[in-house]
């Protein structure tokens, strides 16, 4: 029953079109370019939330208001488990023959005009049942698959679902949040009065100066650094974390990436590279301690003596990845993990060891850090990693506590 | 630009202004004045980066014009601005003796008389006998848009004001940029510059510039000073001592009337040398008393060689 996983991907559009066979046989007219644009929404939202999802299938195949409820039914059915398909099949032969009433009091508003509510519901063509349920086995499948693959740990990945765990978190949305600079621009926005505008505008004489230009504060995407463990214990992460730091710096073009586990190395350069196997593979070799132990109060002493004041400038946002086994001084850890947080806008601690339900920060290393952390999150599967896009995004306000 | 034919006379010439400049300084600055290409320094904070400019403007006999950045600064406030209330003043005037016809108004409102020269233009509008100086200090505190406007600046010596034209400079100005390197300058801007960085200085050079600029502070307490900063800044510390704090330290050594380092002295003037709590914390006490041990024998060894 359930499907390879090499699926997801390629069968998505299959089964979107699938889909769109299934409304036309409920009564929605569902043309070829709908479906297209269907796709090309879904390829935009993302399949890893459902509501999403559905809204750009919805936003893109329903025209009609009256349409509506129909089609929440049938999103219901079809995306559902497998299981239910046949009851789906079955529930669309009864609905080819009697037009359904329960849903009439989803319809009241505009252009709701017929009793019936779903006027143009058409007779179900009658070998439809039988096309539907190969093909929507499919498109359920691929759904859940999808899902599954990002609740599934990193390291439990097989090559396939490695690849395709790669290929959704390059096409996903990596976006910061933006922070007001000192800078101003002509705007609506009144922040300070633009003199050499207003002048201009006013030179007419017999008149007062009533129409005045603004300016206002221009936004600019925060300066953001990566420091990521490549130690030992972080092995089975580290490939998924330099794909993920490639496709950042894909995104937010002034991101400074570092790795460490016994000597800090910069990969900035590295990442500039388009090809992201290519940057592995140009990574791997330089910065050479992938295995070693972590002495992560030394390297962020490092960072702290030499790039912090040339890379966290004008509110920067730092991620720490790491699983926090130090194997360094836990007292240098502390003071140089102070003054990391002293030195940045928000310091984010990934690590990959909070996706155990049964964790607790009790290694050392990690006790005495706590204090200093502003976000302390999870990056042991996919999910997590999509979910810290809406962390990235929405940093806004200073942090709580000095 | 009469007696500085040679870099040694470029170095003379600064030493007899009190400036202690090693070779590569000497011939960096040297080249800067002969090629007419902007000098670009970086270097650590109070190595005497700005200093440079000072001084060459007291040698050359000419003015200086600095321009400080920072976030946020703009052409308004660096190139020039509008005298907006004199124009506001001159349309009140014109309504009254009925002049309406709006060419004429915006002719004489953005005429040379209503503008303010701000230091870039000053510097390219000087009217003075000879060039003057012109140190655009600790250029990276600026937003990185605001280089753009230099880039005409630096490579024509010309600004183009859209209700005027453009103004060359008649005789081109001796450009100094400073960067305490938070952040990477653009290669644009220093692709037209002669770039160089200024080091710490060696304890003799350092000595020599504690002697030229404080005259008062005895020949063992300069060297014991010298050789404990020195060792200060081969200690693991956050922020290390300049040349700057070590002129203020000297000061305040002598201020308190000291004329041999004790850790008592040095336990009360910390404050001038280290600007970070951590780092005071790491060398009072012990730590300090044995570099100040160990300063005094160091510079018992060179007074005595």
């Amino acid at each position: 029953m359930v499907p390879a996983p090499e699926t997801v991907q390629t069968d998505l559009p299959g089964s979107i079109t699938t889909f769109g066979r299934f409304l036309r046989a409920g009564g929605i007219g569902v043309g070829a370019g709908d479906i297209v644009s269907a796709v090309q929404a879904v390829e935009l939202v993302g399949v890893e939330r459902k509501r999403e999802f559905k809204w750009a299938l919805k936003g893109t195949l329903v025209k009609q208001h009256t349409q509506i409820s129909f089609f929440d039914w049938a999103f219901e059915i079809f995306w559902q488990n497998p299981d239910r398909l046949q009851l789906a099949a079955s529930a669309l032969e009864r609905l080819a023959a009697q037009a359904p009433t329960e849903n009439v009091h989803g319809d009241r508003g505009l252009g709701n005009k017929t009793p019936s509510g779903r006027p143009e519901a058409p007779g179900l063509p009658p070998d439809a049942p039988e096309n539907f349920d190969d093909d929507k086995r499919d498109g359920m499948a691929a759904y859940s698959a999808a899902e599954s693959l990002k609740r599934k740990r990193f390291d439990d990945y097989t090559a396939d679902e490695l690849r395709q765990a790669l290929d959704i978190l390059q096409r996903s949305d990596w976006s910061l949040s933006l922070r007001r600079t000192r800078r101003l621009r002509d705007g609506r926005r009144r922040y300070r009065l633009s003199l050499p505008k207003t002048i201009r505008k006013n030179v007419l004489a017999n008149r007062d100066f009533v129409k005045l230009a603004w300016q206002e504060r221009k936004l600019k995407p925060r300066r953001m650094v990566v420091l990521c463990d490549i130690s030992g214990s972080m092995e089975r992460y580290t490939r998924v974390l330099l794909h993920f730091m490639h496709t950042l710096k894909r995104r937010i073009p002034n991101l400074e990436a570092f790795t460490f586990g016994t000597r800090l190395s910069r990969i900035t350069n590295h990442l500039k590279q388009n090809d992201v196997q290519q940057a592995v593979a140009v990574i791997g070799p330089q910065v050479q301690d992938w295995d070693g132990g972590t002495r992560i109060g030394a390297t962020l002493k490092e960072f702290n003596f030499i790039w912090a004041r040339r890379t966290l400038g004008s509110g920067a946002v730092v991620l720490v990845i790491s699983d926090g086994w130090d194997t360094g001084e836990p007292e240098l850890l502390a003071i140089e993990i102070a003054r990391l947080r002293r030195s940045c806008r928000r310091l984010i601690w990934l690590n990959p060891n909070l996706g155990y339900e049964t964790y607790e920060p009790l290694t050392r290393g990690i006790r005495d850090i706590l204090p200093y952390i502003d976000d302390f999150l999870p990056v042991h599967n996919l999910q997590s990693l999509l979910d810290l896009q809406g962390v990235l995004r929405s940093l806004g306000g200073r942090r709580a506590s000095a | 630009m009469s007696g500085l034919e040679s870099i040694d006379q470029l170095s003379a010439r600064l030493e007899a202004f009190n400036y202690v400049a090693d070779r590569s300084l000497s011939t960096a600055i040297y080249l800067a004045l002969k090629m007419e290409k902007p000098l670009f320094l970086e270097g650590e904070a109070g190595v005497g980066k700005t200093e440079v400019a000072k001084v060459l403007a007291s040698l050359l006999d000419t003015n200086l014009i600095r321009l400080q950045c920072y976030e946020g600064l703009d052409e308004q406030k660096a190139i020039f601005e509008w005298n907006y209330a004199r124009q506001i003043i001159q349309i009140r005037l014109l309504e009254a003796a009925h002049v309406s016809d709006k060419e004429q108004i915006a002719q004489q409102i953005f005429s040379r008389e209503f503008l303010i020269r701000r230091p870039l233009l000053q510097a390219l509008d000087h009217d003075g006998d000879r060039p003057p100086v012109l140190l655009i200090d600790e250029l990276d505190r600026a937003d990185e848009e605001f280089e753009a406007f230099l880039l005409e600046i630096l490579s024509d010596f010309q600004i183009t004001i859209p209700e005027i034209g453009t103004i060359t400079a008649r005789q081109k100005p001796v450009v100094v940029i400073t960067s305490n390197r938070t952040r990477e300058i653009h290669d644009a801007v220093k692709r037209r510059c002669l770039y160089h960085w200024i080091d710490y200085p060696s304890a003799e050079r350092e000595r020599e510039i504690v002697r030229r600029k404080l005259p008062a502070v005895s020949a063992s307490l300069r060297g014991q000073i010298v050789a404990f900063v020195q060792a200060m800044r081969e200690a693991d510390l956050y922020k290390l001592p300049g040349v700057a704090e070590t002129l203020d330290w000297a000061a305040a050594l002598t201020a308190l009337g000291a004329t041999e380092m004790t850790p008592q002295h040095v336990e009360d003037t910390l404050g001038t040398l280290l600007k970070y709590q951590d780092d005071m914390l790491k060398v009072r006490g012990e730590m300090a008393a044995n570099m100040v041990e160990r300063a005094v024998s160091d510079a018992e060894g060179v007074a005595g060689s």
